[in-house]
């Protein structure tokens, strides 16, 4: 499965619930947050691509209570949609985590293959994908993982990042072919696979 | 997308998988966000009331049943106490606690509650609830609107809150259940209580009283309802409008503000009667009769059984533009449509004081009871505005007009002087309703008055008390929110773009004699000030000095390292003055000029008509000139031109420059002024000239030369003459009363 095809799996949260947590009802808090926290808390995560994983959750946490903070101000009829207001916020914040010096000054830990993963070479694959995105400097990962993770297209990306979509289509095209070059390096032989 | 979308495609990216969520997220959430979990289901109450939900509320006459719980005694610390803040959707019927306050829930009874210092704030929403208050208490309920409090001490007492019943997709969604509140009952066994509504007596409810508070006046209740005063002999039932077709979540309480809006106007202002026990709904009526569609056949029978002459109903639908209603008045004994009407409500008119206004006026125009609105003389007395630079006077004018008759010209017009006004508000308005060409068109008018067209549709607006949320969500704008802003290592493209632009002013006004491009290479401080500028290439030694004065005093963001940057800068040549082409056509050079007055480039517009008459002289066009010197305040011009036109049109566009300050004569200072006060209001000539002012005329407005003049007060067809001595650099006053 194309990881941007997960992204979008998940059922947009019903207009009654969205207008319940709007005016903070509780149940309609958790149903959204159970409704997002899977692509915030992995959008987040591989922003962060193995830096000062210790704030993963923290910002995930942190996220989401500016969301529900500010879902009163939420135009359901406007431009973006709830899913994508949300990763704006979530992808705004991890970027400015990123810019402190204490986080930007970390080494990349290991990402992938923690787990036991019968698959030894998608084992392989995923840890080639997590250091070559890390390796992206911050601007182009994020435009890489709302792309390749999320299915934001260039307009959704641009208006999240605030750039022109040219930029967007630059930055992308860059980090795709630097992901690219690191995975042909790194698995060679997948290289020929096309 | 693009090709480059399977650059990556041999590899499969989501082999790089990523933990779970933490199980406890949204109890972690939650928890931080101060909510407390009781009883069925819990909801944190509001601290302020939401000011969206405002209007929905002032659009509605209903029931606000506050109690007021008085001081919360120190020595009560001790008990165990109830939770600060939470809520409770009776499932079933059952009782709550909060301390000393003890209430029995019927099933559906929606309630929640926050202590705040000493009081205990309930907001009852919905259902039946049976409070008791301990002697010495004092409690405040709030049941979901604004237009009456109740007041209870030591008392006993039941609150109904009942809901529209047409609007039970409403009642579902708990964020427009206050607006879907229909009537509050209270009913007191003992204790004191008074009911209180905004801008009415508080009135003291006794003990074995009911007192219901709901659309009609608030009014003990021994039963029935009040009937209103018949207005005329025949009688009317206003069914409202039908919501139909696919629409957001405010269309229904939208329509149903408006189906109220329609009934006081009915109640109010005729000509029918409405008949008592009347206020139905469409909906409810149509499946109640068997009717299918709205027929007239059918929909007499519905008339017939609630026993009127006429009947109003209609259909509302949202669309992209706005809401379409479309209305019709049946004579029931005719069995026919006897009056119809269709109308757009702009979708940002779906408000308080838009929604009061289009209900009565789709009311009142089905009925034929036209308010007397001329949408042409409207709309020439707002161009008359315009052509006097009276920009939001001439915005006033075309909303009475548009209000008066849609049209999208005037649509147009509105969004223009929105524009000229610099009427942000008014702009992002409008600016959705124009089609894609006029947007195209006309954006230009705001963007170069600076007026902010985009308001409508931003999703967030800008932080107004620069909280980290309101920061996050516009990406850390503006200084307020440097401080969650973590510097950036260096600097990026954008903040080199925002310095620069900073800049662009001081850059622009550096002129070059030749075009070219110069380029100039800048060195940052971490501090965001610029330590050097180099100037690599130039295509004028008079720009180099010039631009290198204004990079240095450039300001860039702050970031960790600082940043060196190399900047190309493109400049025109400046000639002294635009001649006009050898071949000129001084009709187009005319009409281009008044393609700049339509925008607002009054400069352009000027030199435009300036062209012309160096092609053809043309009095019009030297009037145009003129008019275009006032308005850009150009004081050389305006006197050049004032010259050159004839004594009538002297008399007629003096005024012009008055009103943009902007001196015409040489001797302006040997004039003087009137100031005019009058009742009524009048129209002022002078010396039998249309000033085009009205009363109250004050300040410099009316600059009159020096000697006696005749000034005329103009009321519908009654003129009244005086005569006005005017001494140079003085400010004379006349006041009339003349009712």
């Amino acid at each position: 499965m194309h990881a941007a095809a997960q992204a979008r799996t998940s059922e947009p949260l019903d207009e009654v619930t969205l207008r319940r947590a709007q005016k903070g009802d509780q149940r309609a808090w958790r149903d959204l947050i159970e409704r997002y926290q899977q692509p915030v808390h992995a959008l987040i995560w591989r922003l962060l691509a193995g830096r000062a994983r210790h704030r993963v959750e923290d910002l995930t946490q942190e996220t989401f209570v500016r969301v529900l903070r500010a879902l009163p101000r939420f135009d359901p009829a406007g431009t973006a949609s709830l899913l994508t207001w949300i990763l704006t916020i979530a992808t705004r914040m991890t970027l400015n985590e990123l810019r402190r010096p204490e986080t930007a000054g970390l080494d990349s830990e290991p990402i992938g293959g923690e787990r036991a993963d019968a698959d030894a070479e998608r084992k392989r694959l995923g840890t080639a994908i997590a250091s070559g995105v890390a390796a992206l400097p911050d601007a182009q990962r994020a435009v890489l993982v709302l792309r390749e993770y999320h299915d934001l297209d260039y307009a959704e990306i641009a208006d999240v990042l605030e750039l022109d979509v040219g930029t967007v289509k630059s930055r992308l095209s860059r980090a795709r072919a630097a992901l690219r070059d690191h995975l042909t390096q790194a698995m060679p032989e997948l290289g020929g696979r096309r | 997308m693009s090709n480059d979308d399977d650059m990556l495609a041999e590899y499969d990216l989501s082999a790089w998988d990523v933990p779970p969520p933490p199980a406890d997220l949204a109890d972690a959430v939650i928890d931080r966000m101060g909510g407390t979990d009781v009883g069925i289901v819990a909801v944190p109450v509001e601290s302020a009331r939401e000011p969206r939900r405002a209007w929905i509320i002032a659009g509605v006459a209903v029931a606000v049943v506050v109690l007021a719980l008085g001081v919360w005694s120190l020595v009560r610390s001790s008990r165990p106490a109830a939770p600060a803040s939470g809520g409770v959707v009776a499932e079933k019927a059952r009782t709550l606690s909060l301390d000393t306050v003890h209430a029995d829930l019927d099933a559906g009874a929606d309630v929640r509650w926050k202590r705040t210092g000493d009081v205990l704030y309930i907001e009852q929403r919905a259902g039946r609830v049976a409070w008791r208050v301990d002697s010495g208490e004092k409690i405040v309920i709030d049941a979901g609107a604004t237009s009456a409090s109740v007041e209870a001490t030591g008392a006993n007492l039941r609150v109904e809150v009942q809901m529209n019943a047409t609007d039970a997709r409403v009642i579902g969604a708990s964020a427009l259940t206050a607006a879907a509140v229909a009537m509050v009952t209270v009913v007191v066994y003992e204790g004191h209580v008074k009911v209180g509504r905004p801008g009415q007596q508080t009135v003291v409810v006794a003990p074995g009283t009911t007192y219901q508070v709901g659309e009609n006046p608030a009014v003990p209740v021994v039963g029935g309802t009040v009937a209103s005063a018949p207005i005329g002999t025949k009688k009317v039932a206003v069914l409202g409008l039908e919501l139909i077709g696919k629409y957001g979540p405010d269309a229904p309480v939208v329509t149903m503000v408006l189906n109220t809006t329609m009934r006081e106007a009915a109640k109010k202002e005729g000509p029918f009667a409405v008949a008592p026990n009347t206020d139905k709904e469409l909906v409810d009526e149509k499946i109640m009769n068997n009717c299918a569609s709205e027929s007239p056949q059918c929909m007499a029978a519905i008339g017939a059984n609630l026993g009127v002459d006429k009947l109003a109903f209609g259909k509302i639908e949202q669309t992209q533009q706005g809401y379409r209603i479309t209305v019709k008045l049946l004579d029931v004994a005719k069995k026919s449509i006897e009056g119809s009407g269709d109308f757009l409500m702009p979708t940002a008119e779906a408000e308080a004081e838009g929604l009061d206004k289009w209900g009565r006026e789709v009311y009142l125009r089905l009925v034929g009871v036209t308010t007397t609105c001329d949408a042409d003389a409207l709309k020439d007395e707002g161009m008359n505005h315009v052509n006097m630079g009276q920009h939001a006077a001439a915005l006033a004018k075309f909303e009475e007009a548009l209000a008066c008759k849609r049209d999208q010209y005037v649509l147009q017009l509105v969004f223009m002087e929105a524009c000229a006004s610099g009427n942000s508000a008014k702009a992002s308005q409008y600016y959705p309703q124009l089609t894609p060409s006029q947007q195209t068109k006309f954006a230009q008018m705001c963007i170069r008055n600076k007026t902010d067209y985009h308001g409508a549709v931003v999703d967030t607006p800008a932080p107004s008390n620069c909280d980290e949320v309101s920061c996050v969500l516009n990406n850390y704008e503006g200084k307020c929110c440097e401080k969650f802003k973590q510097p950036a290592a260096t600097l990026s493209r954008a903040d080199i773009t925002d310095g620069i632009a900073k800049a662009k002013p001081q850059l622009t006004a550096c002129k070059s004699p030749v075009a070219g491009k110069l380029k100039a290479r800048v060195n940052v401080n971490p501090q965001g000030n610029v330590t050097s500028v180099a100037i690599e290439s130039s295509p004028h030694a008079d720009l180099t000095g010039c631009v290198r004065s204004v990079l240095e005093k450039a300001k860039f963001a702050a970031t960790k390292q600082g940043g060196a940057f190399s900047y190309p800068f493109v400049f025109r040549a400046t000639p002294a003055t635009v001649p006009a082409p050898p071949n000129c056509d001084a009709d187009d050079l005319k009409d281009q000029g008044m393609q700049n007055v339509n925008m607002g480039q009054h400069a352009a517009a000027l030199s435009r008509f300036e062209a012309s008459l160096r092609c053809k002289r043309d009095q019009y066009v030297v009037q145009l000139a003129y008019m275009e010197s006032c308005a850009s305040r150009n004081s050389p011009k305006a006197k050049l031109y004032y010259k050159q036109l004839t004594a009538e049109q002297q008399a007629k566009f003096a005024q012009l420059c008055i009103r943009n300050q902007t001196a015409y004569e040489d001797a302006q200072s040997e004039h003087g002024w009137l100031q005019v006060f009058s009742k009524p209001q009048a129209s002022i000539l002078v010396d039998g000239k249309d000033t085009g002012f009205k009363t109250p005329i004050t300040g410099q407005q009316l600059q009159l030369a020096p000697g006696k003049h005749k000034i005329t007060f103009v009321i519908g067809d009654d003129r009244f003459t005086y005569s006005a001595l005017i001494k140079a650099g003085a400010t004379e006053t006349m006041s009339k009363d003349l009712q």
